[in-house]
C-alpha cells in the first residue's frame, strides 16, 4: 500500500487510490480516477466500496478518539465475521484497558 | 451526479443490500433518540459538512432545532468556535468534531477530561458516533457529486421529532449546555 511499490492489481490500486481520496479530499476526486473506476466495478460495487471505506474509517476515529486499545497487544488478532472468538485473546480485554477512556 | 440517480436516496438505493439506505436511516435515528440539545446537534451535522465540504448537506436545515433555539447567527461562529459566543460547552463540541475529523490522535487527555466536565460519558460517546457517521454521509455525497436539491435554496426540513423550547430563549447559557 505503499505508493511506487505496490504489486497489487490495477482495480486494486484503483479502489485504494479511490479510497484513500475518499478519506483526504473528496472534493479533489479526478473525473479520470471515477472513470478508471468505473472500468474495473459496477455502480453498486463503486457505491459499496464508498460505504465500506467510509464506515471503517468512522469506526478508526471512533476508535483512536476513545483510545481502544489492541485486543492482543502487539499482536494480531485474527477473528472471523460471524462473531468468532479471537485467537490468542480475552475479547473483552479491550475494554478492561487502563489505557481505554471509557472503561466497561 | 457521478452516478445517475434522481435524489440521494435513489443513488443509496443503487448500492448493495440497502446500506447507503439503512447509514442514512440511522442518521434520523440519532436525532429522534438524541439527549443532546438539538442546536448542537445541527451545529455538529454542519460543521461536518463544512469540513468535509458537502454542499448538499449543507443546503439543508431541519425545522426542530431552529425552534429550539438555532439561530443563523450562531451557525456563522461554528467554523471558529473558540472566537464564538457560544456556550463553553458547544465551542468545546465543535472543536472536539473538528480534531475527531481531521486529527483524532491529537485529543489530548486534558481536553477529554475537559469535555466530561460538561458531557456525561454516554452523551460523548453519542456525540463522537454522531459526528463520524455524518461525515460518513458528507464524504459520500461530495465524491458522488451530489448536488444540492434546491440549487443555492436552502431546503427546510422536518425530522419529526417534539421539540423542548426553553422558556423564554431556547439559547442556554455557558457552560448549563449539558442535556
Amino acid at each position: 500500500m505503499q505508493d511506487g511499490e505496490s504489486h497489487l492489481p490495477l482495480h486494486e490500486k484503483v479502489a485504494l487510490d479511490f479510497a484513500e481520496l475518499l478519506i483526504k479530499t473528496p472534493d479533489e476526486i479526478p473525473d479520470a480516477l471515477f472513470a478508471e473506476l468505473r472500468q474495473h466495478y459496477t455502480e453498486s460495487e463503486i457505491i459499496e466500496i464508498c460505504w465500506f471505506t467510509l464506515n471503517y474509517y468512522k469506526n478508526h476515529c471512533f476508535n483512536t478518539s476513545v483510545r481502544l486499545v489492541p485486543k492482543d497487544g502487539e499482536n494480531v488478532v485474527v477473528e472471523d465475521l460471524h462473531g468468532g472468538t479471537p485467537k490468542g485473546g480475552d475479547p473483552r480485554a479491550v475494554l478492561r484497558s487502563p489505557d481505554a477512556r471509557f472503561l466497561a | 451526479m457521478r452516478i445517475q440517480a434522481n435524489s440521494l436516496i435513489e443513488l443509496l438505493a443503487k448500492g448493495p443490500a440497502e446500506s447507503g439506505l439503512a447509514t442514512l436511516e440511522m442518521c434520523r435515528e440519532m436525532w429522534l433518540k438524541t439527549t443532546l440539545p438539538l442546536p448542537l446537534l445541527e451545529m455538529l451535522r454542519l460543521r461536518t459538512a463544512q469540513l468535509a465540504k458537502c454542499q448538499y448537506a449543507l443546503h439543508i436545515r431541519f425545522e426542530e432545532p431552529v425552534e429550539a433555539g438555532l439561530t443563523e447567527a450562531m451557525l456563522a461562529q461554528i467554523h471558529e468556535p473558540e472566537r464564538s459566543d457560544l456556550p463553553e460547552s458547544w465551542k468545546l463540541a465543535l472543536q472536539f468534531a473538528e480534531l475527531l475529523l481531521t486529527n483524532p490522535e491529537a485529543i489530548s487527555d486534558a481536553y477529554y477530561e475537559e469535555m466530561l466536565l460538561h458531557f456525561p460519558e454516554a452523551q460523548l460517546i453519542e456525540m463522537t458516533y454522531f459526528i463520524t457517521h455524518n461525515n460518513v454521509m458528507h464524504r459520500f455525497c461530495v465524491a458522488m457529486q451530489v448536488p444540492p436539491t434546491l440549487g443555492d435554496k436552502i431546503e427546510w426540513r422536518r425530522l419529526g421529532m417534539p421539540v423542548k423550547k426553553a422558556a423564554g430563549q431556547a439559547v442556554p447559557q455557558a457552560r448549563s449546555a449539558q442535556a
